[in-house]
């Protein structure tokens, strides 16, 4: 047993018990996973681990000695390291000079970059982690830069390795590469925490899982006697039941993007875009982050000029019209990220709810708000989406991450607009109002909406879409029928590959 | 009923927080003035009571304070508007100079009856401090020329504009003192006459007008609304549909015609005229920055506040007449505020800065 946490329990100022009497232990070679849904107590857990958060009673133990982290790098002393979901990199910097930071090697006051690289190259052959060390950070591919990451802890001798959520923003191909090096650093006497709401992940690699739920562990099970099935019972506490989406039979054209190009600084970011939504529809776009979603999505609802080509929406010409005049033709918009553009984190969840509708009836008439009706409006969009709140005068930001998606989520969908473009709709929520929402966004479809998808998740885009583009490099590079789905060669197609 | 009270406790530990740091910040800076005025071998009850009294005293002080206030408030209040919605504009000082200015020539050179001249006076002032600021923003959106640098240059502008006017077009035609520079002096029917008895005039009452239709604007309208979504996040403004540029006039243009007309209020009710520096000196729009500050922008707060450094001036005044202590004191004291409650400025673009930095790094993923 290399480490060890007894009965931690954690309490916050405000109240809110985050771990309950949780004791776990991490035995050395082993993969731990840790799985549960949002608000679990997964990230505190981690958080006491890696000693960003103290622990309100409980004790830790590396290799039967008592610890007591203050910061980060007592933890790093004592032989913990933690790949962050948001990867800590230097641009700018090289890998290699980003792997030593903080250790750099020196000859006299200057560091020696010849042993540098050649370290870091010793390092990533030993661990069979090929990467190039005089590369620039910024250069190197999503799945490249968590291998810096990696390294860097391995550079900094870890025994222990938290993973937080490590696949999320990686590709298909990206993981299966991700799921043998953690098996590679198993067998090469690391100690693995994998912390992941993704079970097929869970099963290709851990040997034992704890499942939390509501700030406690549940369960305890070896990888050999478990499910998915039985896991994700665990977690939510209720079966999962897997969606059947009945036919519907496409209707008019309400969206429609002829020819659409986007130039920045000389590069096309979107290139030739010809895709349409039709009424009864929901259409997914598939690709890895970066390659032109955001763009797409922006000159879509008016908040980037595109070079040239049309945006349709109704039949009505909305090119490079005005955020009100996209929104009025009929269209909403969940943004792909909820603090950026969907929400003002200081204001109340009343002026969240309102915003968007603050010119029109019934919320508001003269110029003038009406604040009682704005107000039961907000408790209304809180029921029906079940947000974790108390009041709708509380600010945004005491809602965690998976709330406020909800209430942005609850806002746009509520607006009942023929054409929803919905991004990342359920980024960092728990499967449980995932499902919800999902159910939502088919109830829209059947109503007749036209729902454009944007998601890195695959499994979303695949269980809900009736059709999915491909965006590779700001084109889009394949279209698939639900029927013809298949993720293999969808994933081929998201790097870059020809079409079959 | 449990929840309930922790909704009572929140709310009370919200305002107190509210309340603590312009508390420390006048503590703080009270207790070092009084170092100094004990080093000045005066006692510090006697040069604070001598403060007071002269401040809040009796009916002539008061009067007196109150007069002073009136365009510490306005100052205030375009300070508020520009900021909570985003635009850190410090214009007020040259919007308040031009206002001043164009109310006195108005007033004094204008053949019509008086109250169309007040009137037309105080429309002057209006146009050119909103014109003024509408200048600032063109910058800003066109050439992305931040306010800060933006405002506190045509501050000066304004200023020495007014100075060289003041000196050689329109000097005071039938002054007595040759030295004075100055315009003529406004004609009793074109001020703005006293509320009661004393100095105070109806610019105050005005300037508590505003502060009410301000009130009402932030809570009531839909303008508020998007306005104060503005200057919480501007993305997520114009996501909602916003129009960033309309409302980056229409704030600009609320503003500079506050400032405009705090300057108007000081020519027609107080000083009769324009003189040369007179609201360069004074330091009216950064007061009114000060008091907006200390009340967290609240507008009603904000006119407390100037009403407040406002005594502190009128009653520096009193202090440096009945015992040793010099009115820089009464500066120094709201230097020290001023400075206290910049840590809160700094506070706010920090956590700004944060939530940036974490968006970017959730948007790199």
């Amino acid at each position: 047993m290399i480490f060890e946490m007894k009965d931690i329990t954690k309490v916050y100022e405000d109240g809110v018990v985050a771990n309950d009497s949780v004791s776990l232990h991490l035995n050395k070679g082993e993969i731990l996973s840790i799985v549960g849904e949002n608000g679990a107590g997964k990230s505190t857990i981690m958080k006491i681990l890696y000693g960003l958060v103290k622990p309100s009673y409980g004790e830790i133990y590396v290799k039967g000695e008592r610890m007591r982290f203050r910061t980060p790098s007592d933890a790093m002393a004592a032989g913990i390291g933690m790949v962050q979901q948001h990867f800590m990199l230097f641009e700018e910097m090289t890998v290699a000079e980003n792997i030593v930071f903080k250790n750099e090697i020196r000859k006299g006051l200057f560091m020696d970059m010849d042993k540098t690289i050649e370290t870091v190259r010793a390092l990533s052959e030993k661990y069979s982690l090929t990467i190039d060390p005089s590369a620039r950070s910024a250069d190197c591919p999503v799945g490249l830069r968590q291998r810096v990451e990696i390294l860097k802890i391995l550079y900094q001798n870890a025994e222990i390795i938290i993973f937080d959520e490590p696949s999320a923003v990686l590709t298909p191909l990206e993981v299966d590469a991700l799921l043998e090096t953690l098996k590679n650093l198993a067998a090469s006497g690391k100690s693995i925490v994998l912390i992941t709401h993704k079970l097929q992940e869970v099963m290709a690699v851990s040997d034992r899982i704890y499942v939390m739920r509501a700030g406690k562990v549940v369960a305890e099970r070896m990888k050999s006697e478990t499910s998915i099935e039985e896991l994700a019972f665990l977690m939510v506490g209720h079966p999962m039941t897997t969606r059947q989406i009945p036919a519907v039979h496409p209707g008019s054209r309400l969206l429609e993007m002829k020819a659409l190009t986007l130039t920045q600084d000389g590069r096309d970011v979107l290139k030739d875009i010809s895709i349409h939504v039709d009424a009864g529809e929901i259409v997914g776009i598939a690709g890895v982050s970066g390659n032109g979603q955001s763009e797409l999505i922006q000159c879509i609802t008016g908040l980037c000029a595109s070079t040239s080509g049309q945006v349709l929406v109704q039949g009505k010409d909305v090119t490079n019209r005005s955020v009100r005049e996209i929104r009025d033709a009929g269209l909403a918009h969940i943004s792909e990220d909820r603090f950026v553009w969907g929400s003002a984190v200081q204001a109340t969840l009343e002026e969240n709810a309102l915003m968007g509708r603050q010119d029109s009836a019934p919320f508001s008439s003269h110029g003038l708000v009406r604040h009682s009706t704005i107000r039961s409006y907000a408790q209304k969009l809180i029921q029906d989406f079940g947000v974790k709140a108390s009041s709708p005068t509380q600010k945004m930001q005491e809602l965690s991450g998976g709330n406020a998606q909800k209430l942005v989520v609850a806002r746009e969908m509520s607006m009942n607009t023929p054409v929803l473009i919905c991004c990342e709709p359920t980024r960092g929520i728990d499967i449980g109002a995932m499902e919800s929402i999902h159910d939502k966004l088919v109830a829209r479809r059947e109503e007749g909406a036209a729902v454009l998808l944007v998601s890195s998740e695959l499994t979303e885009i695949m269980s809900l879409s009736d059709r999915i583009y491909v965006l590779y490099g700001g084109k889009i590079n394949g279209e698939f029928q639900r029927d013809a789905m298949d993720d293999k060669h969808l994933g081929l197609l998201m790097v870059g590959g020809a079409r079959a | 009923m449990t929840r309930e009270n922790r909704n009572w406790k929140k709310t009370l530990l919200a305002i107190a927080d509210g309340f603590s740091q312009p508390l420390v910040a006048v503590i703080i800076s009270l207790f070092l003035a009084a170092i100094v005025i004990t080093i000045c071998g005066e006692n510090v009850f006697t040069a604070y009571g001598a403060m007071l009294r002269g401040a809040f005293g009796n009916s002539f002080y008061l009067n007196d304070t109150l007069k002073r206030s009136t365009p510490i408030i306005m100052g205030g209040l375009a300070v508020r508007i520009a900021w909570r919605s985003g635009y850190e504009a410090m214009g007020g000082e040259g919007q308040m100079i031009l206002g001043a200015f164009c109310a006195a020539l108005v007033a004094y050179y204008l053949p019509v009856p008086g109250v169309v001249r007040i009137v037309l006076a105080m429309l002057a002032a209006s146009v050119v401090g909103a014109a003024y600021s509408i200048l600032s923003g063109w910058l800003y959106e066109r050439f992305q020329v931040t306010f800060i640098i933006s405002t506190l240059m045509l501050n000066y502008i304004a200023n020495y504009f007014a100075s060289y006017m003041t000196n050689y077009v329109v000097k005071d035609p039938d002054g007595l003192d040759i030295n004075a520079v100055q315009t003529g002096k406004i004609a009793v029917e074109a001020r703005l006459q006293s509320i009661f008895s004393g100095s105070v005039h109806w610019g105050f009452a005005f300037a508590l007008i505003c502060v009410a239709l301000m009130t009402f604007l932030f809570k009531k309208t839909s303008f508020g609304y998007k306005s104060r979504m503005g200057g919480l996040n501007p993305k997520f403004a114009l996501y909602g549909g916003v129009n960033p540029r309309k409302m980056l006039y229409l704030v600009m243009i609320i503003s500079g015609v506050s400032a405009g007309l705090g300057g108007a209020f000081e020519a027609l009710g107080s000083k009769y005229r324009y003189i040369d520096q007179m609201i360069f000196t004074t330091g009216y729009a950064w007061s009114g920055m000060v008091a907006a500050l200390l009340a967290n922008f609240n507008p009603i707060g904000t006119a407390v506040a100037s009403i407040l450094l406002a005594g502190l001036s009128t009653g520096g005044s009193a202090m440096q007449r009945s015992t040793i202590i010099p009115l820089e004191v009464c500066n120094m004291i709201e230097g020290i505020i001023t400075l206290l409650m910049s840590v809160r400025l700094i506070r706010i673009t920090q956590r700004g800065y944060k939530t940036k930095r974490k968006a970017k790094g959730g948007a790199r993923a």
